[in-house]
């Protein structure tokens, strides 16, 4: 068995497009959060948070398909995560292999094909319409850029979908098969009639009177639901053997990974399917919930969803759970569905790093049943991590829980990207 | 030809951001970067600015230029004889 650490991050988010930017944000509780005129289609003004990011920037026109909007947004995470790596992919990588999560694809080219059909009846589609909306694409599109020619997975989760691929890689390379992972997600849904179909299901957040940006208030006593996102997040993941061989400085350690299915109900969540994913990661990491300093929680601010939660942790850190601190970091960022995952535990491994744990924010009013410390509205520093646990809970029942572990200090890496 | 070439040449600079000096009726796609998929979806693009239809079997795939404006003549003088015999 391979002990397996992280070399490597990138992100493009609301809040930021690169992991210290986004960490800063997160810290400051700097929402992305606004409202989106553009993409009404009633008199009701959706909220989004949307990345400041040209897709069309990032691969020049003459090379193949166009990318989606997600495709380009995974790219450029994957870029900046191998460039802080520092590994050189020449040539042919069979012990290097893509683990990746999505949950809805190339939403905004299905939304543009559909238009020209429906709309416009213009039945013309683009010659690359399924290169560029297939669901793989993102992983494909990773593997010719670098030319990594191992297994190149893509998994669809819902919005656990980029913290599974991320376990999955980590079972992967602890047990042989590659050496060497990039893992991550990416989603960007932000089009009119995905906005429709989510507050078709009662959802997303209303628009806070005083300030659009502190819509989404997870564990607050006025809390209203969620806010859709859109961005990517990209980890390297390696053995530790070979890590050392090449003398690549290590943010922690990805020790732990739990899932579990709910088969209870498809949308609402189960404490009890929760409860053992949460389990089964801190068993599967060997450490003890008393070791655990910070949990990245899901934390949608939907009524249901921060109360199972919350009876989640609750059950299974019990007495200790007063001594942990619980943040949602979705009031800044937004819900990045199939990327939030990613998003969140490199939230969560930047807190590991920095011993600086990032609040919940709009967190005037806690709701007072949801009894945890829930790091209201500003940051901790100097707080000393041991492992931290990031949590993922899926439309569909199921649940995905990663545990990173502090680094010893050789191997520690000084600065971050 | 002139005429055409001047204009697909400048759909070529302003689609693929190429040098407008690098583009000649002689010079390969590939020359200019523009690989198979692109050249595919080039086709739209000739289709929406001359308001043509490029018949489904003409392959722009690693051509030339050249090929290009041929194919937008072919295409203009077939919608000319078709809209004469109506």
């Amino acid at each position: 068995m391979h002990r397996v650490v992280i070399t490597g991050m990138g992100t493009i988010t609301a809040i930021g497009n690169s992991p210290a930017a986004l960490f800063e944000s997160a810290l400051v509780a700097r929402s992305g959060v606004r409202l989106a005129p553009e993409l009404a289609v009633s008199a009701a003004i959706p909220l989004v948070a949307s990345a400041a990011f040209d897709a069309a920037a990032v691969v020049p026109r003459q090379r193949g398909a166009p990318l989606d909007r997600a495709t380009a947004m995974a790219l450029a995470a994957v870029r900046q995560a191998i460039g802080d790596s520092g590994i050189r992919f020449d040539g042919q990588s069979p012990d290097t292999g893509i683990y990746w999560g999505t949950g809805m694809g190339a939403a905004n080219t299905l939304e543009d094909s559909y238009r020209g059909i429906f709309q416009d009846n213009n039945w013309r589609l683009r010659p690359t319409s399924i290169i560029t909306a297939m669901n793989n694409a993102p992983a494909a599109v990773i593997s010719l850029e670098y030319g990594i020619t191992g297994p190149s997975i893509t998994y669809s989760v819902a919005c656990a979908s980029s913290s599974v691929a991320i376990g999955e890689a980590m079972r992967a390379i602890r047990h042989g098969a590659i050496d060497c992972a990039i893992v991550g997600g990416s989603e960007a849904m932000l089009t009119r009639g995905m906005l429709s179909a989510w507050s078709a299901l009662r959802a997303l957040a209303t628009p806070d009177p005083i300030d659009a940006a502190c819509s989404c208030k997870p564990f607050a006593a006025d809390r209203c639901g969620f806010v859709i996102g859109e961005g990517a997040a990209a980890l390297v993941l390696e053995s530790f053997e070979r890590a050392q061989e090449r003398g690549a400085g290590v943010y922690a350690e990805l020790a732990g990974f739990g899932l579990s299915s709910d088969a209870a109900h498809i949308a609402d969540p189960s404490a009890e399917g929760q409860t053992r994913a949460i389990a089964a990661a801190l068993q599967d990491a060997s450490v003890r919930p008393e070791d655990v300093g910070y949990i990245n929680a899901h934390g949608t601010a939907t009524v249901l969803g921060d109360r199972i939660e919350t009876e989640s942790i609750r059950r299974i850190f019990g007495e200790v759970s007063p001594r942990v601190a619980v943040s949602s970091t979705k009031g800044v960022h937004g819900h990045v569905m199939g990327a939030t995952g990613a998003i969140e535990f490199t939230i969560a491994v930047l807190a590991l790093h920095h011993g600086s744990v990032p609040p919940t924010a709009h967190l005037r009013r806690t709701d007072p049943s949801l009894d945890l410390d829930l790091v209201p509205n500003a940051a901790r520093h100097g707080v000393a991590l041991e492992a931290v646990v990031s949590n993922s809970f899926a439309f569909g029942g199921s649940n995905a829980v990663l545990v990173a572990r502090r680094i010893a200090e050789p191997q520690r890496r000084s600065t971050v990207a | 030809m002139n005429e055409t070439f001047e204009r697909v040449k400048a759909l070529m600079v302003g689609e693929f951001q190429i040098d407008p000096a690098s583009v000649t009726p002689a010079t390969p796609l590939t020359e200019l970067g523009v690989d198979s998929l692109a050249a595919l979806e080039f086709v739209f693009v000739l289709e929406d600015a001359f308001r043509i239809t490029i018949d489904a079997t003409t392959d722009l795939r690693g051509g030339l230029v050249g090929d290009i404006v041929n194919a937008v003549n072919r295409a203009q003088s077939q919608q000319l004889a078709i809209a004469a015999a109506a």
